[in-house]
């Protein structure tokens, strides 16, 4: 399963340039407008990290920092949560700011700061695009399950007779 | 690394930014308006051409989005670096030679081999590199183990050790895609129409004349100790008239399709079409040269050349037309191999959906099995019902590995063939790259009338121009044209490009 970053927000250019850049290095993304129902999509998922933004007026911010920083990650860590804000002195900034988050990004999104981000999160080299080793690691995977399956198979007969 | 450069656009103002040590590129909209296709033009004339992300180019568009990435690099693997132990001496070095008339030596005695007799030999193995946006690589490890130089080998060679080696006495040639082609040489004195078509597995070498009407197709080298007449003729490797090529009889169907270069003295009224180098040490006449990389031809009379890469002439006449860049060929087997992978690829990628299908539907079956037995263990009871099911899942299962197991092994071959054949390709792409922009250069007359085409330009001479060099541009596919000084002062030829 493939890595993802899941982006809280209804800013059509801070989505497409999160999108974008993660799509470069094969991490995809998960889009929400709201915080709510949707909650129950993420469980089989393998989020790294979440961009939301702080303006939202429908989203229950301590909540879903409680969520995401009592989830966790591939390595057993935290998924950490970074704010989107475009107003330095707006008031929902200002009062998200003192929870606990990973850090924070001003729209619109500066590109620079952005690759730091994900930098910190995956080692980005390690996913720049390699489509052979894709193909050979997927071979890989069918193969083994296809001997894992053969394997099981023995045992079943082994007990059948 | 590419340092951070700006455009200063027709309607605004565009800034390329590289990240991660030039390995992304961003593309910054510093103030007004850009276009998609604007942004592609900057991006060639800053040298970057490689991992291009098209679906993020369009986004530049909009005026909420002020920098997408435009590039990015990617690993590869790339195919051995050959040295040619056995090749034709066709080098730079002799164009001085042949644009004052001095014949080309017959190519069959360097070409030949003798059983055991290197051909190539791998220089470097095939290998991981990371390719920048601007074509630099940077090597990651050595992956000799995944693939075998057996890719390479043709017909009639054997692998030892890093060498591909002749399996016989014949002719060889390196393809295109970098396989080697050993052939036993077929001596026959002459061939004309009463042969019919000739298409035997030989290299051939005619000791006379091919006459009018021939029809020769043959998977090696073709050398003439004479002249070919009128004639069809195709041979995968290279093709040498010693003493011209002329169609005298005008037929229609008189043409030459060779894999690699086409040298004689003279061409009249011919076509040719050549993988590689055309060398005419005397004229060319109302002829049309195709050219993959580059022509050399003391006199261009009334034809037609496309070239790829360059034309070294000592005079081009009125009446000639010149086609200069990649723009104008078109090299349909490699268009065919690249479509071969791509259906490849797409046939991997259904395969890959039929095989995780089968683990959905192997894995629901297993977990059954699995339920049957820890209730059978649990109770007793219903143990004949409970039996037969199971019996009824397990040969379904059974069923479900066996079709699995195919379809992996089919997916393996697969995946094997279009890992070769995208090695074939890369080695096609690397040997086929633009070292340098295309160019015509005349070291004596080109004159007045003669027409000269470039990706962009048309132009047709007003007055004659004598010892220059005219380049193509190619960002723009314009023109440029530099005089030199006579060239009685300039003695070396290649010191002036």
């Amino acid at each position: 399963m493939k890595e993802k970053i899941l982006i809280i927000d209804n800013d059509d250019a801070a989505i497409q340039t999160i999108g974008q850049l993660a799509r470069v290095f094969n991490i995809e993304t998960m889009v929400m407008h709201n915080w709510g129902k949707a909650l129950n999509l993420l469980e089989h998922e393998r989020i790294i990290a979440v961009f939301v933004n702080v303006e939202l007026e429908m989203i229950n911010l301590q909540m879903l920092i409680k969520k995401f920083f009592q989830t966790e990650g591939e390595q057993g860590s935290k998924i950490p949560v970074y704010f989107l804000y475009s107003r330095l002195f707006g008031k929902n900034y200002q009062r998200a700011r003192h929870l606990p988050h990973a850090g924070e990004l001003k729209k619109p999104i500066d590109v620079r700061t952005f690759i730091d981000v994900l930098n910190k999160l995956v080692k980005l080299e390690d996913k720049i695009d390699y489509k052979e080793r894709e193909y050979r690691d997927k071979m890989k995977k069918f193969t083994e399950y296809e001997k894992e399956l053969g394997g099981f198979l023995q045992k079943l007969r082994a007990i059948m007779e | 690394m590419i340092p951070e450069r700006q455009f200063k656009l027709p309607r605004g103002v565009l800034k390329f930014i590289p990240l991660l040590d030039g390995k992304l590129i961003i593309a910054q909209k510093v103030e007004g308006t850009i276009k998609p296709v604007e942004i592609l033009t900057a991006l060639r004339k800053m040298g970057i051409s490689y991992g291009i992300l098209s679906d993020s180019i369009p986004l530049i568009q909009r005026d909420d989005i002020t920098e997408i990435p435009v590039a990015c690099a990617y690993f590869e693997e790339e195919p051995p670096e050959f040295n040619l132990v056995v090749q034709p001496g066709l080098s730079d070095k002799l164009v001085p030679q042949v644009l004052q008339g001095e014949p080309i030596e017959l190519l069959k005695d360097r070409l030949h081999v003798s059983p055991g007799e290197p051909v190539l030999k791998a220089r470097k193995s095939f290998r991981v590199v990371l390719r920048f946006p601007d074509g630099r690589i940077e090597e990651y490890q050595d992956i000799h183990h995944r693939y075998n130089l057996q890719v390479f080998s043709g017909a009639n060679v054997a692998i030892r050790d890093d060498q591909i080696v002749a399996q016989i006495d014949g002719s060889a040639f390196v393809s295109k895609w970098g396989k080697v082609y050993v052939f036993p040489i077929l001596t026959v004195r002459g061939l004309g129409e009463i042969h019919g078509k000739v298409d035997d597995q030989f290299a051939v070498h005619v000791l006379e004349d091919i006459h009018s009407y021939s029809n020769l197709e043959i998977p090696s080298n073709l050398f003439v100790t004479g002249m070919i007449h009128s004639s069809f003729i195709k041979a995968l490797g290279y093709v040498q008239a010693q003493e011209g090529i002329d169609n005298s009889k005008k037929i229609e169907n008189s043409r030459i399709i060779a894999g690699k270069s086409v040298i004689t003295p003279h061409v009249k009224r011919y076509r040719i079409i050549a993988g590689e180098d055309v060398w005419i040490n005397e004229s060319i006449q109302q002829s049309i040269i195709i050219s993959h990389r580059k022509v050399v031809a003391r006199l261009i009379d009334e034809s037609e050349i496309r070239v790829r890469s360059c034309l070294y002439a000592d005079e081009v006449r009125n009446g000639s037309q010149i086609y200069l860049g990649p723009s104008f060929l078109r090299d349909e087997g490699y268009k065919r191999r690249l479509v071969a992978n791509q259906n490849d690829e797409r046939k991997l990628n259904e395969q890959e959906y039929v095989i995780e299908n089968l683990r959905d539907k192997g894995e629901k079956e297993k977990r059954t099995l699995i339920n049957y037995f820890s209730r059978l263990k649990e109770s007793g009871r219903d143990k004949i019902v409970i039996d037969s099911t199971m019996e009824r899942v397990f040969k379904s299962l059974q069923e479900t590995h066996d079709n699995l197991q195919k379809q992996v092994k089919e997916y393996e071959a697969r995946l094997q063939t279009f890992l070769n054949n995208k090695i074939l390709l890369a080695y096609y792409v690397r040997e086929n790259r633009a070292r340098h922009r295309p160019f015509i250069r005349v070291y004596g007359k080109i004159e007045k009338g003669v027409t000269i085409v470039t990706a962009n330009q048309n132009t047709k001479l007003s007055q004659s121009l004598d010892n220059v060099t005219i380049y193509a541009d190619p960002f723009t596919g314009k023109m440029e044209v530099v005089n030199h000084k006579p060239s009685s002062e300039s003695v070396d030829f290649f010191q002036t490009i």
